[in-house]
């Protein structure tokens, strides 16, 4: 069991998302840095997906009261166990008494702990995804208690995966990948070049969306809503473009110029307010990042 | 109707969209409720969801595919699929309050004229609409068959607060807000029946195609409706299911 003694900034619970469900409304939700959610889960052996805690900008104080092991990955925070400092993407093994301590972000934004064992949390929609108001909640509260399965035959973890690599580097990454849109073509052709040449900067975040500035006024269209995804584009007509995250809408009204590659999420959903970004144009044809 | 030229295709990522123009006589609607099982049924293995707009049909694929096998494959589903076949819908019917407290927005929009706005609602409850998709927040219907004459263009500056329950007009869609939240249609009065209970097991709810009609109450009876529902006790204007 976890007492979660300050639940931090935004931490929340995320599984493999809430599929199958887009056609009455609701999102898919789930990790929004897919790459930091199946190294988790690979770096324990594990194929099939569990929920994983969620951290953004200032992570939790989690007191352990079992054994278990965790591991950390995605954005990387300050971490202590028992005031011994942790790194990321290295399993270690937690006693009951152990108080787990993330502080503040120092690069990325989203920080992932999962530990080896199956937290009990209802499925709603066939999914532990905190989704206000599908879930009751949208984020961990202090002082609650995380329960996890007993009995269960989870094998500790060995150094079996110490082996598997993985690389950092998208965390400082800058350039976010993007096929065209379907309304691609409303775009000037200044405005076309520009997008894939000015410098970007994120104005707000949160697991709906990200929204950017851009000088790039476009002519009001009145369009009846289309599908969105996560990593969905879209621009208002005042210039802002509004990127779709894994709690964001599955209509939105407003043209979809661009769509993130799956690898570019990743890079994109560990940026914070402030931070700054290039989009490059993805050849899907040519499977070619230009 | 619509004719094969209509259809066109484009993708989003992992989302491959079907494309068509936006008609709203029933013929067209229940046509693209027989396309989207048909779509559905072929293609179930390897999507994560299907969605519809009104212009669009939107398969989720679970990993990459070949857009131009998909294109092929749907352009024969379109030709196959039979324009007369018979659909099974239902008639749901919601009650439906326009007391001064609910109206206050759709009473700015005609500067307070009190008989236009009775007459535009007096319109209103002898509509017949079409339920044709989810959308925008998790149980937000969309239904059409509002007259043109009876649109409404969104506001420039949406509410920060729409209340659950807002039966709402956005240009000619007609919508239900499942919950408290910021919007920008014009409220011309409260539902205060759930469309869906996502925490409830069974989601027996309106499908895609079905008729919603809505019917005057009175305050005190929007009440009891609330007082019902927050009780768990039984209420007549709870059945909203129209039988056969």
């Amino acid at each position: 069991m976890i007492e979660v003694l300050d639940a931090g900034f935004y931490t929340s619970i995320q599984d493999q998302g809430r599929k199958g469900h887009r056609h009455l409304g609701v999102p898919v939700s789930g990790a929004m840095d897919q790459k930091a959610f199946e190294l988790a889960h690979a770096l324990f052996g594990e194929q099939l997906h569990s929920s994983i805690i969620e951290c953004t900008l200032i992570g939790p104080k989690l007191l352990f009261h079992e054994r278990c092991s965790l591991v950390l990955t995605g954005a990387i925070m300050e971490a202590w166990l028992n005031e011994k400092p942790l790194k990321n993407n290295t399993p270690i093994h937690v006693l009951a008494g152990d108080e787990l301590k993330l502080g503040r972000v120092l690069s990325g934004l989203r920080t992932y702990i999962k530990i080896n064992k199956p937290l009990i949390l209802p499925a709603i929609l066939g999914s532990t995804s905190f989704y206000s108001p599908i879930t009751k909640s949208a984020y961990l509260k202090s002082g609650i208690h995380l329960f996890w399965m007993k009995n269960d035959r989870i094998k500790e973890h060995s150094n079996s995966n110490s082996k598997l690599r993985w690389d950092d580097s998208y965390l400082t990454d800058q350039n976010i990948y993007a096929e065209k849109g379907p309304e691609f073509a409303l775009l000037s052709d200044e405005q076309k070049k520009l997008l894939f040449k000015n410098i970007f900067k994120v104005e707000k975040q949160s697991r709906m969306g990200y929204r950017i500035g851009s000088a790039f006024e476009t002519e009001p269209v009145s369009m009846l809503s289309g599908a969105i995804r996560p990593g969905t584009v879209q621009i208002t007509s005042s210039g802002v473009l509004l990127i779709a995250g894994f709690d964001g809408q599955v209509t939105g009204g407003y043209p979809r110029i661009l769509q993130l590659t799956e690898q570019a999420m990743n890079v994109m959903f560990q940026k914070k307010e402030g931070d700054t970004v290039f989009f490059k144009f993805y050849d899907k044809l040519h499977q070619k990042e230009l | 109707m619509y004719a094969k030229k209509d259809f066109s295709f484009t993708t989003l990522g992992k989302t491959f969209i079907i494309n068509f123009p936006h008609q709203n006589d029933k013929k067209s609607v229940l046509f693209l409720v027989i396309l989207t099982d048909a779509i559905k049924d072929k293609y179930v293995d390897y999507i994560e969801d299907i969605t519809r707009t009104f212009n669009s049909i939107n398969l989720f694929f679970k990993s990459a595919y070949d857009s131009e096998s998909v294109s092929l494959n749907l352009l024969e589903i379109i030709d196959k699929t039979p324009s007369k076949l018979l659909v099974k819908t239902k008639k749901w019917k919601l009650p439906f309050c326009v007391d001064e407290e609910f109206t206050k927005d759709i009473s700015l929009f005609f500067k307070g004229n009190q008989q236009h706005l009775d007459l535009y609602l007096t319109k209103f409850f002898d509509l017949k609409f079409r339920f044709v998709f989810y959308g925008f927040l998790p149980g937000f219907p969309y239904l059409s068959g509002l007259p043109i004459d009876m649109a409404i263009a969104r506001k420039s500056i949406p509410n920060n607060l729409t209340l659950k329950g807002s039966v709402a007009i956005g240009g000619d869609q007609v919508g239900i807000y499942p919950q408290n939240s910021p919007g920008g249609w014009h409220v011309i009065g409260n539902c205060p029946v759930s469309i869906i209970d996502f925490s409830s097991a069974d989601l027996s709810i309106i499908n895609p195609g079905d008729q919603v009609r809505f019917y005057k109450i009175s305050k005190p009876e929007y009440q009891d409706v609330l007082e019902a529902i927050r009780t768990n006790s039984a209420h007549p204007y709870l059945k909203t299911l129209i039988d056969d």
